[in-house]
């Protein structure tokens, strides 16, 4: 056990007074609700008579209220009821989510016909995804209710009727053909079927008149370029990391938002789990400037700005074939150890410059890692975008070539670097989106003709070749749209159903190419149910190391170019291109890295910070951080500057997918848009550029969560001696599994009390996770949002730490202060055995199962908060709004309780949008407290499956929404009196501890160390911010 | 005597003889059915088959007297005699029709409405039912069969309270005129002995009385208040008036249906379904006049339904649902499951929802207050050896083992905690 100092932000380090005074305090405000009444109220004189007239007329308006007749309720049954519904019971229907460029192989989970959650599907029949999902397939299931969604086709704002569009439009698409070329401009398109539809009708509109332009918002275009030259193949293949035993990622986000992320954590994380059988473990080395969840989750972490970047890839280029060396040890070592892993090692890159990818390719055909870890049977679907494509459509509006232009699955007037797209589309004789929600290229067009959602869909998809998904609906549509899809068919002169379509397609090419059914019907009925059939493998390329010298030398002559101050635009995992910004749940998901929730800012390193006079450690209850003025090639963006442990000095980053303007709700403006700020280098939009940076004397109030719920006060031991989380190496690991949690013993010893303990003759529900393999990505607490009915309170409450989230995830940081050590730790309630909150709630809303759950009976609460207060673990949330209107009088809408917080101006609280709530889960009122239940409902749920079916309980039967969405396998959990359960063995796992459990909480949420592969030691520094600024 | 050749009187000799022959030979054949195995097949058609199939008349299914006789005429297949594909066809049709007999190919298309499939009988609970089909007149006024329905649960006498009251009223009355009688002999004894009469204030006007009263006032008072505000919200004997006069005294009463016929989902899930029109129109498709009603309300179900009853077909685009009043409302915090009780509890619908093969219209009969619930899991024995989901709990196992408890009720295993009914 080492002495490390573990710290959630730089001011809870440093324990600062404005911190202090407040971040102890379990609750922010004093009085918050005193605010919200109006002086008139607080100055106005009133006397005993006056309060008791008060108590006397509320106390019969109660009664009077309670007393009336129960509302008379109906109960109306089905005329015909469909065989597979039965009331209460949930129908799950595989399909497959493709959204905003992500992909994900799932299980709609249906209610009386009405989609309210996604899970993950079975591993066996999700080969790509691996049985695990993503925060945004997730989120996707909320966009469905959206009440802001088109209703009808639109001719710019004025309703029409499907008729009128096919007509007006079919007319002026063939005007458009006779004079210039007709574009559907789009994302990537996975579905084979959707582009047999797209060939049809470029066919229909004859040869040479039709283009499709395939443009990704986040770009993947310089790999893209680079393979076709390196293999002559405009693809990505497909990356194996559960083959690799070293790992280099040159600032490619990998577990967060790179390329396949769910795939790649699932994969990752096999090499990263150890165990009394398996002490092997994979090694990863991340270079990269702005933090992001990989570089933090990497053995070592070599932190560069992105100039220095393209040089230690020429550095480890020369390595690996022995032409030479480099100057930064670091990489020095990081190449030897790719060499001593020949062909089971890998380096991937997040740089969309051609160049730098070609030198990725050179090393990893240098290491022989084409064939093992890197193969070519299976490319990708998913990225097929060319940034050459938005330069094609400005230019073609312009010029006159393009007469008419599509728009579907994107949006580019919002995130296209290049300017004028908007005015260039007036020059259109026709401008039609497909999109179902306003966004900014919506507005722009003549036509909106909104698609169906996904959920409401046919579709088929392939997200690598040969792996072939089906997506089925899951709900027949809510309004007035139209597949985009039929409307093409319909436009190209083919009547019937895309439906028909598909399936004549699939016959036509899939069917013929497996082994496995013997008719079509059979195999068909098969792929819908299963969601996914695999194709025999047939790909290959050959590598045949083209541009690589002329790569090396351009990087050697470019230097240095980007000067001192550089920035690098990124991917957030919330809101990706921007597609998700109007989507609340993943607004409010704080960012793994920076912990900040419903905005973009400027990550600045943090001593930068102090030298230059920005306050790294703002009022913790104002939040208010310093406004910088960020300039990259005259275009300029003003942001607040968050101070992010582990970014380079000079190093500035932002998130992309910021700044909506054209969204439903203004809540959803959030940040800016800074893609414009993108420049091109070579064919492509780079990521990194030379900027200015100034101060402007503003300040902004950012919802930053990191030092919300703090268990490591000073009062209560401090940050010094509270064991939270525990770590090791690779090497201490392998000599004594006991390593970093050699305590454990001791403090179990320690534990003795004076109250008899509680039994649990049957089950004791028990959760494991594994800080190893948990990569902090979020996926869990989205999942626990839609699981469990939790509300979205909005930027406003977040800033005063109300946020509702049951699971929060903790993020510590250790060690180098400019490039630190960071532990994830996933952090919801403990259900501890010796609670401390149950035994100070005076009416015993809260208490202990005969499971091991600490319950929480809503109805019963008072709202005393006494145990929110007592809860070492700072994981219980209270109402302080009715945020999803479950008291309302008699009406479950309206602005009854004229609260103006989040979930009532977004609509969340409407009829439409509350049909995604979990009808097993009750909708909390104002004025309770409520946390994480284990997922109760499930528990029950699983428990009764078992009794029906006369057997035993195992582990299949009970899994929470959190485990069911890790893409990593992190979280395990079950019932540990069941010898046979995989959660005992984890309990009972040297590695096993539980967060502060000196103070004899008992918890039954149990860690594994965090186990990190690395031999050299770090220097634990501590830096005093204060001293250094004066 | 001489006997004349008197066709009256031969045919009056006649007519008695052949009816005696006659019942002689039913009496004969029918001799070869089994009384028992009769009884059997008939209690075996009124459960599974009755709903669709009429021995003697079409419904949803065909007549059915004479069935084993056409099948039986539809020739042998593959090695199988027609009887044989019967018995195939009556546990699962599908199976019947894959393989390839041509008579249940033609059956199967011959009617809108696919068969059930029961697999759970056996060949000879099917033989049994022919036996009844067949000869579905034979032993007509037999015994009725035992009532099912589990009267136990039947309402408390109400008499007994009553009669309490009366006795404790008689009782004040003997009080009170004894008191008056010693107080009148009294005053005569005090009149003859010439003592004089303190003027006595009377027993109302005492402090003690008063604050007798005002102690009683309070305590009643206060007992009702809170008796009162805790009923708030509950609705026992609640009984509002339905769209359609539906009775479950002449459906569950008089011909027994399985109250899980119509309600089939109380044992899969959460909730237990109010039947949905189509599982009406299974049997109502014949059953067009009730005995009380007429047909009246049956065409309620037809309009809703769409039915044109004259042309027998369904027009969809007419039917509208039937807009029940729902007489069972739980708290939203409240988690009830179904199957729980029923399906895993093995918990008897008249239980909680009272003898409702009695009631013309439904009510509510318990008072659904969760002292009421807690009562019950405190006192209900949970299938603790019969089902292998308990073998988990090893420890209660133990107890019972060595008598440390005698029964394992639903509280025993926890099914008094908080979070099993809120969450």
């Amino acid at each position: 056990m080492s002495d490390k100092i573990y710290w959630k932000g730089i001011e809870e380090k440093e324990q600062t007074e404005g911190f202090r005074a407040n971040a102890e305090k379990e609750f922010l405000d004093e009085l918050p609700l005193l605010s919200s009444i109006t002086e008139s109220v607080t100055t106005a004189k009133s006397s005993r008579k006056d309060f008791l007239k008060m108590l006397g007329f509320s106390t019969t308006a109660a009664v009077i209220a309670a007393s009336c007749e129960m509302p008379l309720r109906k109960s109306i049954p089905y005329i015909w009821r469909p065989e597979e519904i039965v009331p209460g019971v949930a129908n799950y229907y595989a399909s497959t989510f493709y959204q905003g460029g992500d992909y994900g192989a799932v299980l709609v989970k249906t209610r009386e016909g009405r989609p309210i959650k996604i899970e993950a599907r079975d591993k066996k029949n999700a080969r790509v995804t691996k049985g695990s999902s993503s925060a945004r397939a997730q989120a996707s299931v909320l966009s469905l209710y959206d009440g802001a969604r088109f209703r009808n086709p639109k001719k710019g704002k004025e309703n029409i009727t499907w008729e009128v569009a096919d007509k007006e439009i079919g007319e002026k698409l063939k005007t458009a053909a006779a004079s210039g070329k007709v574009v559907l401009f789009s994302s990537s398109v996975i579905s084979p079927s959707t582009k047999a539809v797209i060939a049809e009708f470029g066919t229909s509109l004859g040869a040479g008149k039709f283009e499709h332009l395939v443009y990704d918002g986040i770009s993947y275009s310089g790999i893209l370029d680079a393979n076709e030259k390196s293999f002559g193949k405009r693809q990505i293949p497909s990356y194996n990391f559960s083959a690799a035993k070293v790992i280099v990622g040159v600032g490619a986000d990998f577990l967060g938002t790179w390329l396949s992320p769910v795939e790649f954590s699932a994969d990752y994380a096999v090499n990263r789990r150890v165990s009394k059988e398996k002490t092997d473990m994979s090694r990863h080395i991340q270079i990269e400037s702005v933090p992001t969840i990989t570089g933090y989750k990497a053995d070592t972490r070599i932190s560069q700005k992105p100039s220095e970047m393209h040089a230690s890839l020429v550095d480890l280029y020369n390595i690996v074939t022995g032409a030479g060396s480099s100057k930064n040890e670091k990489i020095n070592k990081a190449g030897k150890e790719l060499l001593e892993a020949k062909g089971a090692s890998l380096v991937v890159c997040g740089s969309n410059n051609t160049d730098a990818q070609l030198v990725v390719n050179a090393i990893n055909n240098a290491l022989g890692n084409y064939g093992t870890t890197i193969t070519w049977d299976r490319p990708y679907n998913t990225k097929q975008g060319s940034d050459k494509a938005i330069t094609s459509l400005i230019e073609g509006l312009n010029g006159g070539s393009i007469k008419g232009v599509l728009f579907y699955e994107t949006n580019p007037v919002y995130n296209s670097p290049v300017k004028g797209l908007a005015e260039a589309l007036k020059k259109a004789d026709v401008s039609v989106s497909f999109a179902n929600r306003v966004d900014e290229t919506s507005v722009a067009c003549n036509y909106i003709l909104p698609d169906n959602h996904w959920l409401e869909s046919w579709n088929d998809a392939e997200p690598k070749v040969g792996i072939l998904n089906t997506t089925q609906p899951a709900i027949s549509k809510l309004f007035d749209t139209r597949p985009v899809q039929e409307t093409l068919l319909k436009w190209a002169g083919k009547e019937g159903s895309y439906y028909e379509f598909i399936k004549k397609y699939w016959e036509g090419n899939i069917y013929n190419k497996q082994s496995t059914y013997n008719g079509f019907w059979a195999f068909w009925d098969n792929a819908v149910a299963d969601g996914e059939v695999e194709l025999p493998a047939s790909g290959t390329a050959s590598y045949n190391g083209a541009g690589v010298s002329e790569a090396v030398a351009a990087f050697a002559s470019a230097g240095s170019s980007l000067g001192d101050v550089q920035v690098r635009f990124y991917e957030s995992i919330a809101l990706g291109d921007g597609y998700w910004a109007d989507n609340p749940w993943m607004q409010e998901l704080p960012d793994p890295v920076s912990k900040v929730a419903w905005d973009n800012y400027i990550i600045a390193n943090p001593r930068w910070m102090n030298k230059n006079g920005y306050t790294v450690d703002p009022d913790f209850k104002a939040k208010e951080y310093a406004v910088a003025k960020l300039t990259v090639n005259g275009q300029s963006v003003e942001l607040p500057v968050v101070g992010v442990p582990g970014t380079p000095e000079g190093v500035f980053g932002v998130a992309l997918g910021y700044g909506r303007d054209v969204v439903a709700h203004d809540e959803l403006k959030t940040g800016k848009n800074v893609f414009q700020m993108l420049s091109k280098s070579g064919d492509n939009f780079t990521l990194a550029a030379k900027a200015t940076i100034e101060k402007t004397g503003a300040v902004q109030k950012v919802a930053i969560t990191q030092t919300h719920f703090n268990i490591t006060m000073k009062d209560l031991g401090g940050v010094k001696t509270r064991k939270t989380v525990k770590e090791t190496t690779l090497k201490e690991y392998k000599k004594d599994q006991h390593a970093g949690n050699e305590d454990r013993k001791e403090i179990l010893e320690e534990m003795v009390t004076l109250y008899s303990e509680h039994e649990y003759p049957g089950h004791h529900w028990t959760m494991v996770i594994d800080l190893n393999t948990c990569t902090g990505c979020g996926t869990c607490v989205v999942a626990c949002n839609a699981e469990n009915n939790v509300p979205v309170v909005g930027k406003d409450q977040v800033t005063r730490s109300r946020e509702m989230h049951w699971m929060r995830i903790d993020r510590y940081y250790t060690g180098e202060a400019d490039n630190p050590d960071v532990v994830f730790q996933p952090m919801l309630c403990q259900h501890c055995d010796n609670a401390p909150c149950e035994n100070v709630c005076p009416v015993a809303a809260t208490n202990h199962s005969s499971e091991g759950l600490n319950q929480m009976a809503y109805n019963r609460c008072i709202g005393t908060r006494y145990c929110a207060n007592n809860c070492p673990y700072k994981v219980r949330r209270f109402n302080w709004y009715d945020y999803q209107q479950a008291d309302a009088f008699d009406k479950q809408y309206g602005t009854s309780n004229d609260m103006n917080v989040a979930s009532e101006t977004l609509g969340l609280h409407e009829p439409l949008t509350r049909m995604v709530l979990n009808p097993d889960v009750t909708v909390r009122s104002r004025g309770v407290m409520e946390k994480c239940s284990f997922c109760v409902q499930r528990l029950q749920g699983g428990k009764l499956e078992a009794k029906k079916a006369n057997r035993l309980l195992t582990d299949a039967d009970v899994v929470t929404a959190c485990q069911n969405a890790c893409p990593t396998n992190a979280i395990t959990f079950g019932d540990r009196n069941n010898k046979e359960s995989a959660v005992l063995k984890q309990f009972t796992d040297e590695r096993a501890f539980g967060v502060i459990e000196e103070i004899h909480t008992m918890p039954n949420v149990l860690y594994l160390t965090q186990v990190r592969n690395r031999e050299e030691e770090k220097k634990y520094e501590v830096i005093d911010y204060y001293h250094e600024k004066a | 005597m001489k006997f004349e050749n008197n066709p009256s009187r031969s045919k009056k000799f006649i007519l008695p003889l052949l009816t005696i022959l006659l019942t002689l030979g039913f009496f004969f054949a029918n001799a070869e059915v089994d009384k028992a195995q009769w009884a059997d097949g008939k209690s075996l058609f009124k459960s599974n088959c009755a709903a669709c199939h009429n021995p003697k008349a079409d419904g949803t299914g065909p007549a059915l007297q004479g069935v084993t006789a056409r099948w039986e005429g539809a020739g042998d297949f593959k090695g199988k005699t027609g009887k044989q594909w019967l018995h195939t066809w009556v546990k699962n049709y599908n199976d019947a029709v894959s393989g390839g007999y041509k008579y249940a190919v033609d059956m199967a298309g011959s009617r809108p409405a696919a068969m059930n499939v029961f697999a759970t009988l056996k060949d000879e609970d099917i033989d049994k039912i022919l036996l009844y089909v067949e000869n579905p007149d034979f032993g007509a006024g037999a015994a009725k069969a035992p009532v099912a329905a589990d009267n136990s649960a039947a309402k408390p006498e109400e008499g007994a309270g009553a009669a309490l009251y009366i006795f404790v009223f008689f009782l004040i009355l003997l009080v009170a005129i004894l008191i008056g009688v010693t107080n009148k002999l009294d005053k005569i004894v005090a009149d003859k002995n010439g003592e004089p009469v303190a003027a006595k204030t009377p027993f109302y006007k005492t402090t003690n009385f008063k604050v007798a009263v005002l102690l009683v006032a309070i305590v009643y008072g206060g007992y009702k208040t809170v008796d009162v505000v805790t009923h708030f919200g509950r609705q026992q004997g609640y009984q509002p008036t339905q769209p359609i006069k539906f009775s479950h005294a002449l459906h569950a009463g008089t011909h027994k249906i399985d109250c899980q016929y119509c309600h089939s989902t109380a044992n899969i899930g959460k909730a237990s379904n109010i039947p949905s029109l189509n599982t009406c129109m299974n049997c109502h498709k014949q059953v067009s006049k009730g005995p009380k009603y007429g047909t009246e309300e049956i065409a309620k179900i037809y309009a809703a339904v769409g039915w044109d009853a004259y042309n027998k077909a369904y027009d969809l685009s007419k039917a509208k649902p039937v807009e029940w009043v729902r007489i069972h409302n739980l708290p939203d915090h409240v988690y009830f499951n179904h199957s729980q009780h029923v399906n895993a509890g093995k918990v008897k619908c008249q239980t909680c929802h009272g003898n409702v093969q009695d009631m013309e219209e439904v009510y509510q009969y318990s008072p659904l207050s969760m002292g009421w619930c807690i009562n019950c899991h405190r006192n209900t024995e949970v299938q603790f050896a019969s089902n292998k989901y308990y073998g988990a709990y090893e420890k209660i196992h133990e107890d019972l083992k060595n008598k440390k408890i005698d029964k394992v009720t639903v509280a025993t295993v926890g099914g008094t905690e908080c979070q099993r009914c809120h969450y």
